[in-house]
């Protein structure tokens, strides 16, 4: 048993070094995506479904791994830190990439220095939803109401700088109303209380908030973007009352900074195709996610100005997380 | 009810072949690895998430839930075995279980947990059934208020269930949920108590405080004391348990089910309390409540029963509101988000043969997971007669895997040594690690609805007491502590007495 | 009040001890206000409430009596923890394999009346079947040889 062992270990180093031989061919074991939150959530779905295409295309698994923690610092921190080798890429959201850096110090990533942007799978509105027991079916009712009772509603959030929570903020600046902020842990318990009627409303994720909403236990009032979701025609834009609000949910893949230019390309590429299946698309788009998958330079520069943009409502909204 | 008769109908569907099989491959595949610590359901469904790909949405949850339930049930094998407890709610079956086998009855504590588990299970699909609807809505007056009280609760019956001193048992509370607060906190990201090391960030993990306080310092114990034969000095007892012991267990079981199944309703993440308050409601009724921890059947009944109920139950909120209670739930609603299928209320009305096949897939999956291990007791009793100093470096190994692959991180390991040093001081300072290791469960809770039941109510703590369902409970916490102080005092004065 | 033993002092102390250097830890940490509390409110308070209930243990504590430590309780403690942290230092350099080989070897040590060969054999039996099952089965994403 003993010398089968010493014989295998033999075999296995002399492969190994056959193997280091042999450079340039990527990948050649399994690659790791690196998922900030728990299994379950938009940004897994999307990991695990890319993740899924990908391995084919490359002949190697493709791994989804949960780290979750601290509004997706602790995950996206691991990413920063990775050997830029490309076998450990990970996905993190509009909230860690263009926000957290200008509501916490001491983060353990920083986005400009320490990442090599692969592209951006696609993004979400969110939508402003109310309990029915809110006398308000309108976004200029709501701010009415609101107006008449200052510090007298409170919103949910997913957590203190998450988008739900820079949602609330820049509605209440841009809108002058006084509501107050209530934060949860993720999306699910926060809508538990809302349905239950503890708190009055929430900015959520358009896809997880819509069932609830076509079953009447919630009001929805208006989604945060531009233009209304093809899958909720019907519910208003807030932006069609109040003027500039804009604010989109988006996620997309990341490689450490440092990853050789042949892998960015071949995992941006492997991203691209995997978004761009049929089947892939249309479960994605059914909950809610519009597919954009771009070209890592094109996902760069889309990165740097949603900063700027949320560095602008930081500053205006004067949003501070005291620690 | 309508509920019966859709019941009926979901037992059609889960009768299909594709779905049988799905279910029997996640019972087994979940008793297996929930055996094997560290690695427990939510490890196992990341991995095989994508096999369901392959499946149709019914079938998949159907195998998911196999594996979940699967596993708890594995969990509580490796716990009465060799003291393991892989998942909360097996830390409690870790105390009379565990006894029970050192005794030679491993078999009987194995056996009396799967029919505890069947039992549970049976009761809480009916449950669902019928009552999904309405205990939905009592689930939802549960405020923070609520939860607030209802985890203070849970902590005052750690300390009645803790065997020695309730003063210690107190400290030990108190220390669990001070651990627990260790790394960011979660509402305004600040770092506490993480001595600047990046890997206590986000805090130290279940696994690992529980396999170092219970694994290793059990370990240690034994090797210590020098008896290196096998863990079982006395010939083992016949596995199966006799007349008296069903009937000793029967009443047990019938009240961890109750219990279990109301507390697995809640979708603030009641079912850990599941089977710490079924145990603490046994030792409180007993007629010998110091004969818990000794290695009672009751003490493994009422718990066991207690999980697989609420582990049930905690299928309600997801399916009927798309909250998940817990990670597995959480997994579950990704996977079916994965088929195109958001759980909420409307899916009992858009996918009637997905949510009644899944809930009659439940009763499916318990019959299955008895047939499964029934035969497997024997074995599993058997292993106890390897000598202890061939077993227990493999335990040892066991832990190591188990508690690096939650996180795959080294670190963890570390962790491990410290927690099983700190198993051992406890020990010989005759401090208990349940009440540590409930605290620390429950520690992130309770500051969480504390912290948000104070800024709903303007930092007013008279909310505890003016609404109705949280005076109730409180007052129920109050008078749990009032009986199990009395004993004391009432030894005291009869000390006094003779003296 | 209950009848608490000699170990009881250090007991108390180790409470107290503990709570001392949350407090420590957390000198900097924001309380905030009962509406709006801070990261530090809870913490703060449970450990607080760990050195009232440490003092009050040790202070009914009979007697301060030494805290004897059995020499015997030694090897185990050294080799099983020594054997833990030697798996976190190891196993991404050395591979799964060998250093579980290691660790169930070096367990087997911490034993009294040490059989080597049983011990070899159960050590290699051991960490073949775990890389089997976890390594290949269950595809633990760690290396199985030194590389």
């Amino acid at each position: 048993m003993l010398r089968r062992i010493f014989l295998t270990a033999g075999a296995a180093v002399a492969l190994w070094a056959s193997a280091a031989g042999a450079e340039g061919k990527f990948p050649d074991r399994a690659i790791t995506i690196v998922v900030p939150y728990g299994a379950g959530g938009t940004n897994d779905i999307v990991a695990r479904e890319v993740a899924q295409k990908m391995q084919t295309y490359l002949g190697q698994p493709v791994v989804v791994e949960n780290k979750p923690g601290a509004n997706g610092a602790i995950g996206t921190g691991f990413v920063a830190r990775a050997k830029a080798d490309g076998y450990t890429i990970g996905i993190a959201p509009s909230s860690v990439l263009a926000i957290n850096e200008w509501l916490y110090k001491d983060l353990p990533y920083n986005v400009e220095k320490d990442f090599q942007p692969l592209s951006l799978a696609g993004t979400t509105p969110n939508i402003l939803i109310v309990h029915p027991s809110v006398p308000a079916s309108s976004i200029a009712e709501f701010i009415a109401l609101a107006k008449s009772k200052p510090g007298g509603l409170a919103y949910a959030s997913m957590g203190a700088g998450s988008t739900g929570h820079l949602n609330g903020e820049l509605f209440k600046t841009l809108t002058g109303t006084d509501i107050k902020h209530i934060p949860y842990k993720g999306s699910g318990p926060a809508l538990n209380d809302l349905l239950a009627g503890q708190v009055q409303a929430m900015f959520d994720n358009l896809s997880t908030a819509l069932t609830h909403v076509k079953a009447g236990k919630l009001k929805g009032l208006g989604v945060t973007s531009l233009q209304r979701s093809p899958l909720a025609p019907e519910i208003p834009t807030i932006a069609e009352t109040v003027k500039g609000f804009d604010a989109t949910s988006w996620f997309g893949f990341l490689a450490p900074k440092g990853t050789p230019r042949p892998i960015v390309d071949k995992l941006s590429g492997a991203i691209v195709k995997a978004l761009n299946e049929p089947d892939v698309r249309e479960r994605l788009e059914k909950s809610g996610l519009k597919i954009v998958a771009n070209k890592p330079e094109e996902f760069a520069a889309f990165i740097r100005a949603e900063k700027k943009k949320w560095g602008g409502v930081v500053e205006k909204a004067n949003v501070k997380i005291e620690q | 009810m309508s509920g019966l008769g859709s019941l009926l109908d979901g037992l059609a569907t889960a009768f299909a072949p594709i779905n049988l099989l799905a279910c029997f491959g996640g019972a087994l595949v979940g008793t297996l690895i929930g055996v094997l610590p560290g690695l427990g359901p939510v490890a196992t469904i990341s991995i095989l998430l994508p096999v369901t790909y392959y499946l149709d949405p019914t079938a998949a949850l159907i195998m998911l839930a196999g594996i979940y339930y699967g596993a708890q049930y594995g969990g509580s094998t490796a716990a009465i075995l060799v003291n393991l407890p892989g998942e909360a709610s097996s830390v409690v079956t870790c105390l009379d279980g565990y006894q029970m086998a050192r005794q030679g009855r491993a078999g009987k504590a194995l056996a009396i947990s799967a029919i505890g588990s069947f039992f549970a299970g049976c009761v809480a699909t009916i449950l669902i059934a019928i009552f999904s609807p309405p205990l939905i809505a009592v689930a939802q007056s549960f405020s923070a208020v609520e939860y607030t009280s209802l985890m203070s609760l849970g902590l005052v019956g750690a300390m009645v269930l803790a065997r020695g001193s309730l003063l210690k048992a107190f400290a030990m509370t108190v220390l669990g949920l001070l651990l627990s607060l260790v790394g960011t906190d979660p509402e305004v990201g600040t770092r506490r108590m993480t001595l600047g090391l990046p890997d206590l960030y986000d805090g130290m993990g279940f696994v690992v405080v529980a396999m170092g306080l219970f694994g290793i310092a059990e370990i240690l114990r034994n090797v210590d004391s020098g008896d290196t034969r096998a863990l079982v000095s006395a010939k083992l007892d016949r596995p199966w348990p006799t007349r008296r012991d069903l009937r000793d267990a029967a009443p047990a079981i019938g009240r961890g089910t109750a219990v279990g199944s109301l507390l697995g309703v809640l979708p603030g993440g009641g079912a850990i309390l599941s089977s710490f308050a079924a145990y603490a409601i046994e030792k409180r009724i007993a007629r010998h409540p110091e004969r818990f921890g000794t290695g009672v059947i009751e003490g493994v009944a009422a718990p066991e029963a207690a999980n697989n109920a609420g582990a049930q139950t905690s299928f309600i909120p997801m399916l009927t509101l798309g909250i998940p209670a817990n990670a597995v739930m959480a997994l579950m609603v990704g996977a079916l988000m994965l088929h195109g299928v958001t759980p909420g209320p409307t899916l009992i009305d858009e996918k009637p043969e997905l949510f009644w096949g899944v809930i009659a897939s439940m009763w499916l999956g318990n019959l299955m997971l008895l047939v499964i291990n029934l035969p497997l007791v024997g074995l599993w009793a058997r292993l106890l007669l390897v000598p202890y100093r061939v077993l227990f470096p493999g335990i040892l190994l066991l832990c190591c895997i188990g508690v690096y692959s939650v996180n795959n991180n080294v670190f963890d390991l570390y962790l491990l040594a410290v927690f099983g040093v700190l198993g051992f001081v406890l020990a010989a300072l005759d401090f208990e690690p349940g009440p540590l290791v409930l605290g620390f469960v429950l520690g992130p809770l309770l500051e969480e609805n504390f912290r948000r039941a104070m800024a709903l109510s303007d930092g007013d703590g008279s909310v505890f007491v003016t609404r109705p369902i949280s005076a109730v409970v409180l007052a129920i916490a109050v008078v749990l502590l009032a009986f199990t102080l009395m004993p004391a005092v009432r030894r005291q004065r009869e000390l006094a007495f003779k003296e | 009040m209950e009848r608490l033993r000699e170990t009881d002092f250090w007991a108390g102390f180790l409470c107290m001890a503990v709570g001392g250097v949350a407090l420590l830890l957390l000198a900097d940490t924001r309380m905030g206000t009962m509406a709006a509390m801070g990261p530090g409110f809870m913490p703060v308070w449970l450990a607080r409430i760990l050195i009232g209930i440490g003092a009050v243990v040790a202070l009914f504590s009979r007697s301060s009596g030494p805290l004897t430590l059995d020499a015997r309780v030694l090897r185990p403690l050294v080799l099983l923890i020594g054997g833990i942290v030697l798996y976190a230092l190891a196993l991404r350099p050395a591979g799964f394999a060998l250093t579980s080989f290691a660790l169930l070897l070096l367990a087997a040590a911490a034993g009294r009346g040490v059989r080597w060969l049983e011990a070899l054999i159960v050590a290699a039996l051991g960490s073949a079947a775990a890389t089997v099952l976890f390594i290949s089965i269950l595809k633990i994403n760690l290396p199985v040889w030194p590389s």
